[in-house]
C-alpha cells in the first residue's frame, strides 16, 4: 500500500503578534488527510483556535465535531485579566481548506472563507480546478469564518486523483499572489524542492510581491 | 494599494481624539434629561478607548503595542492632553483608567478614562492644530503604518476660529500607506435620529451638522468594503446622534469578523 506524500511550507507573518503566526497546518498521510486553516488577524486566540480545527480535521475530516472543538479551544486558554476573559468571550474565527483521500485516489475536500484548493492535472499545463473560490470570482474582503459562535456553512468537492496530479492548498496570501500570476506558477508550485520554494516565498513577500500576512502552502502528490 | 497595513508592533496605529469640553456641553444631550452633553462626550471617547485597547487583546494576557493614542480637551483651559506623554501606546492605555466608575448609565462602558468637564468656548480650530502637530511629529517616527485616524467628539459650535482649514491640513497628512482620516461625532441637542456615515449633506435641525460634515474624511473605497456597515459610494466619517466604537471597524485589523 502507498500514501500520498505530503510537503508543507509554512512562513509566519513578520512581525505579527505571534512569532508563529497565525495559521496552521497538518497532514496525516496514512489516513489520508491534509488541512490548513488560517486564524483571523482580528480574533483572540486565533492560532489556537486554527490549531484545534486541524487537529480536529485531521481526526475527523467529516467536521461534524464544532461542538467539541469549541470546548476543547475553552479549555485550552488561560484567562487572568478581565480584558482576556472578555476577548474569550467574543470568540475566535478562522478559515479552513482540508483534504480527505480514501485509497489515495478519490477525495474529498471541505473549505470555510478563502483557504483554497487547487487540483493541478497532470495531464495538461493549464490553470488548476480551484476550490471553493472559483477562477473569476474575487477574493471577499470579510471571508466567510470558522467562529467559536456557531458551526460554519462547509463548502465541499469531491474529485478522483490521478497519478502525477498535485493537489496544493493555500492560505488566502498565496492563493491571492497565485491566482493573480501566470499559469505557469502553479507548475512552478508544485515542481519546486521545498527549501526553495519556502525560501522564494519569504523573498516575494520581503518585497512587497506577496501581502505581508502568514504563508501557508501544503502539497499533495497522489501515489504513483 | 492605500489603507491596508495591519495594525502591529513594528507598523502600529495612531489615534487621536478630540473632546469637546466647552461650556455648551453643560446641557443635557436629546432625549436624555439629566445626562449631560459632556458625559455623553465623555462615554462615547471612552468607549472608543475601551474597545480599542480590547481589539489589541490576542493570545495572552498583554495588551498589544498596536496602537498610539491621544486624548486632547478643548475647552475654557484651552487644548489639555488627557495623557502627560501626549501619546501612549494601547499597551499602557488601562493605567491611565481613572481609579472608579462614577456614572452607571446607558453610555458606561466599564473602563474610563475621560472626567466630563465644560467650561469657557469652543477652540475646536485650534484644537485641530494641535493634533496636526502630534500627528506630523508621529508619523516621522511611523511613515508606513496605516494612517493616524482622528476622532472629534463635539456639539458643533466651533466659536473661535473656523475649523475648516486646520481640518483640511490635518487631512492632507499621511504616511505611505494614505492620507490621515479625519471622523466627526456630532452629539446634538436635537432630538433628530441618528445617521451614520452618509455620502450627501445630512439634512438636519442642527445648524452645526453640515459644517461637520463637510470636514469630514470620505472613507476610503478598500474601508468601505470591509465595513460591517452597508455604506454608499462616497461615505464620509460622519456620525449624527451616534456612538464612537463602530468607527474601529474601519481599521485594518486582519481579516474582519463579524459577529462570532
Amino acid at each position: 500500500m502507498t500514501f500520498p506524500i505530503a510537503e508543507l511550507i509554512s512562513l509566519p507573518r513578520r512581525h505579527g503578534s505571534s512569532p508563529d503566526g497565525e495559521d496552521a497546518g497538518g497532514f496525516d498521510e496514512v489516513r489520508g488527510r491534509f488541512v490548513l486553516s488560517d486564524g483571523a488577524g482580528s480574533a483572540f486566540s486565533a492560532r489556537t483556535w486554527a490549531r484545534t480545527l486541524v487537529r480536529h480535521f485531521i481526526n475527523d475530516p467529516e467536521a461534524g465535531w464544532h461542538e467539541q472543538a469549541v470546548a476543547s479551544w475553552r479549555a485550552g486558554l488561560t484567562l487572568r485579566t478581565p480584558r482576556t476573559r472578555r476577548a474569550a468571550e467574543q470568540g475566535s474565527a478562522a478559515t479552513l481548506v482540508g483534504l480527505a483521500m480514501a485509497d489515495g485516489v478519490g477525495w474529498q475536500a471541505t473549505a470555510v472563507g478563502d483557504s483554497c484548493l487547487y487540483v493541478l492535472r497532470a495531464e495538461n499545463n493549464l490553470l488548476p480546478e480551484a476550490f471553493p473560490i472559483a477562477w473569476g470570482d474575487r477574493f471577499p474582503a470579510a471571508p466567510e469564518l470558522w467562529t467559536t459562535g456557531r458551526p460554519p456553512r462547509l463548502a465541499r468537492l469531491a474529485g478522483t486523483a490521478a497519478p502525477g496530479d498535485v493537489l496544493i492548498l493555500a492560505t488566502d496570501a498565496v492563493a491571492r499572489w497565485a491566482s493573480a500570476g501566470p499559469p505557469s506558477i502553479w507548475r512552478w508550485l508544485a515542481t519546486t524542492e521545498t527549501e526553495q520554494l519556502s525560501a522564494t516565498l519569504a523573498k516575494y513577500r520581503d518585497e512587497s510581491e506577496i501581502e505581508d500576512d502568514d504563508l501557508s502552502v501544503l502539497i499533495v502528490r497522489p501515489p504513483l | 494599494m492605500t489603507y491596508t497595513r495591519r495594525m502591529s508592533t513594528r507598523y502600529p496605529g495612531c489615534v487621536v481624539v478630540l473632546i469637546d469640553q466647552s461650556a455648551s456641553m453643560a446641557e443635557d444631550i436629546a432625549g436624555h434629561t439629566g445626562i449631560t452633553r459632556a458625559q455623553a462626550v465623555a462615554s462615547a471617547a471612552d468607549g472608543l478607548l475601551d474597545e480599542l485597547v480590547q481589539r489589541c487583546v490576542k493570545d495572552d494576557d498583554q495588551v498589544k503595542p498596536w496602537c498610539d493614542v491621544a486624548v486632547l480637551g478643548y475647552g475654557g483651559q484651552g487644548i489639555v492632553s488627557m495623557f502627560p506623554p501626549g501619546f501612549v501606546s494601547t499597551s499602557e492605555l488601562d493605567r491611565f483608567a481613572l481609579p472608579s466608575a462614577t456614572a452607571q448609565d446607558e453610555f458606561d462602558t466599564g473602563m474610563h478614562w475621560i472626567k466630563p468637564m465644560f467650561d469657557g468656548h469652543t477652540p475646536m480650530a485650534e484644537a485641530l492644530q494641535r493634533a496636526h502637530q502630534m500627528i506630523r511629529g508621529w508619523i516621522q517616527k511611523h511613515p508606513d503604518s496605516f494612517p493616524p485616524v482622528v476622532l472629534n467628539v463635539t456639539d458643533g459650535m466651533a466659536n473661535t476660529a473656523d475649523p475648516h482649514e486646520p481640518a483640511a491640513a490635518l487631512r492632507r497628512l499621511g504616511t505611505s500607506d494614505g492620507n490621515a482620516l479625519l471622523f466627526n461625532l456630532h452629539l446634538s441637542s436635537s432630538q433628530a435620529q441618528r445617521v451614520e456615515y452618509p455620502a450627501t449633506t445630512p439634512v438636519l435641525e442642527d445648524k452645526y451638522a453640515a459644517a461637520l460634515f463637510d470636514m469630514s474624511s470620505e472613507i476610503p473605497p478598500q474601508l468601505v468594503e470591509t465595513s460591517r456597515f452597508p455604506l454608499q459610494p462616497g461615505a464620509r466619517g460622519f456620525v449624527f446622534n451616534g456612538g464612537a466604537a463602530a468607527l474601529l471597524h474601519f481599521f485594518m485589523w486582519g481579516t474582519p469578523v463579524g459577529a462570532l
